[in-house]
């Protein structure tokens, strides 16, 4: 359990990036979701204000 | 006043700026962070005392330097924010304090695990370990105030003020913390890795640090970007139920003069 | 200003009393302490200026909640804020209130709840000086986070999420000199930090309290 050959404490180190990737990987994956959706539904409401006669 | 850095402070100017900035520092923050990985886990010796443990330097020492740093900026951004009240500063605040949450987590959980083999402990009360977990208090304070109130102009303004005075706090606590811990506690094998780090492993950490810089200001781009675009949605359904309310009761005014009443 | 600290004054004796409930407070918190780490003298007397100090921490912040909001939620905060008085005087002079009918009493009595908890004899006398003190910062930090949260409701959880971290000098400082005196060490340096601590805090919290107060009525 040790492909690069880390040692007697490879554990410690495999389990520092894998929580380090974790914690950053979702913090982009979070960041990059949140961006898009808040873009997708303002595009929604620019194109719904630019018609207010469907409203009606 | 073209050149003034307060053009960006108007959200137009920034979006503009921020939509050139936010790809070419992710890009740069990958490449940089790829040969700076690759570097220290792969082309360094093993430390003769730490081994090769050392290697969770790399990852842990930049995630702590931006722990600090990032709460440096949103105490910046919150005063320029409440002194001058350009919105973008406050969402500058507002969207660097996850990321700075993010770092701090990193910073302990890679701390705890390097403390397990060379302590022999998961976690020590160290001035320094304990200072950082405080700091990651402020910032779930500082992210909770925000989410807790709905107006976002008072949220922007309120959040400033804690902010603030959370960093007095948070510098109090850190000289507080350390004149506790030598008080009653024996030195404790130093964390005080950057006064002695030997020149190989020095090159490749601050490729890391550049990297995680990088990293941090893509982040907060796409964050603030974020930010300004929620904000306009926010302004747009507030304007359409507004239209929507004035619509009904039109409405009912024309087809139920009573019921109007 | 002392209007707005002798009506908050009798509004809290007349509930019930702030002063009885943060004492039977403080005296259930020490039997739940003893009862949970069991009987043995001198683990509860090394234990006791802690506890003592985290104890007290906690009935200042069950308290702090309505400091504002009741005066906010039946508009009386817009009168002040109209009023002749500046908004910080009014917020000093609640942060006053709050502190004579929860801390103060907390301070006097605690010599016996720290006989209760066999704190020697010899730190009986620091232990009061330091909570006397020491919990004026509490509620003069308590005011700004209870100004912050004052529009937030059932913002409890929050206040202490808020108010906690920054309670962390005072509770070290505090809890350190108890400690000191405990074990015939000088207490002069972490009680005049103590003192310092409170004198900061009430130059600074009045104006961040009525900072955030304007802007939660704006």
């Amino acid at each position: 359990m040790d492909p690069f050959g880390f040692g007697p404490y490879a554990a410690y180190i495999y389990g520092s990036y894998g929580a380090s990737f974790a914690i950053f990987g979702g913090l982009i994956l979070w960041t990059l979701h949140r961006n898009s959706r808040v873009r997708r539904e303002l595009a929604a409401a620019e194109a719904s204000a630019r018609k207010p006669s469907a409203a009606e | 006043m073209n050149n003034s850095i307060w053009t960006f402070a108007n959200p137009h100017n920034f979006m503009r700026l921020s939509g050139v900035v936010a790809p070419w520092a992710a890009a740069l923050a990958a490449i940089t962070l790829a040969i700076g990985l690759g570097w220290s886990l792969f082309a360094t010796p093993p430390d003769y005392q730490q081994k090769e443990t050392i290697k969770i330097f790399f990852i842990h020492v930049p995630a702590a330097m931006m722990a600090v740093n990032i709460y440096a900026v949103m105490v910046i951004a919150s005063l320029i924010g409440l002194i001058r009240s350009h919105p973008v500063s406050h969402l500058v605040a507002k969207a660097a304090a996850p990321i700075g949450a993010a770092f701090t987590l990193v910073a302990i959980i890679t701390g705890a695990l390097w403390g397990q083999p060379m302590w022999g402990a998961w976690w020590v009360w160290d001035a320094r370990l304990t200072s950082v977990l405080i700091l990651l208090f402020f910032y779930l304070g500082y992210l909770a105030l925000w989410n807790a109130i709905e107006d976002p102009v008072k949220a922007a303004d309120l959040a400033s003020i804690l902010c603030l005075v959370g960093s007095l706090f948070a510098f109090m606590s850190r000289y507080a913390v350390e004149f506790w811990n030598t008080l009653h506690q024996g030195a404790s094998l130093s964390l005080d890795k950057e006064s002695h780090v030997a020149d190989v492993y020095y090159a490749p950490l601050l490729v890391m640090i550049l990297g995680v810089y990088l990293l941090f200001i893509a982040l907060l781009m796409v964050g603030v970007r974020t930010e300004i675009r929620a904000r306009r949605l926010r302004a747009l359904r507030i304007a359409q139920i507004g239209q929507a309310d004035a619509a009904l009761t039109r409405t009912a005014a024309a087809g139920n003069p009573a019921s109007a009443q | 200003m002392k209007a707005v600290f002798l009506r908050d004054l009798r509004l809290a004796f007349r509930l019930g009393g702030g002063a009885g409930q943060s004492l039977a407070f403080f005296l259930i918190a020490i039997t739940l302490l003893a009862l949970g780490v069991g009987p043995a003298p001198d683990l509860l007397s090394r234990l006791a200026p802690g506890a003592l100090w985290v104890f007290a921490l906690l009935a200042c912040l069950l308290s702090l909640d309505r400091l504002f909001q009741a005066d906010y939620e039946d508009g009386s905060l817009d009168h002040l804020l109209l009023a002749p008085t500046p908004l910080e005087g009014v917020a000093l002079a609640k942060s006053a209130a709050h502190w004579l009918t929860t801390a103060a009493p907390l301070a006097l009595f605690a010599p016996v709840l720290g006989a209760m908890l066999n704190l020697p004899d010899a730190a009986m006398g620091t232990l009061v000086t330091a909570l006397l003190l020491g919990t004026p910062a509490l509620s003069l930090i308590g005011a700004i986070g209870a100004a912050l949260t004052v529009g937030v409701r059932r913002g409890g959880l929050l206040l202490s999420l808020l108010v906690l971290p920054l309670y962390l000098p005072t509770l070290i400082f505090g809890a350190m000199a108890v400690r000191a005196a405990a074990e015939g060490l000088p207490v002069l340096e972490p009680l005049a930090l103590l003192g310092a601590l409170t004198l900061g805090c009430a130059a600074l919290g009045p104006f961040a309290a009525a900072a955030a107060l304007r802007i939660n009525l704006s």
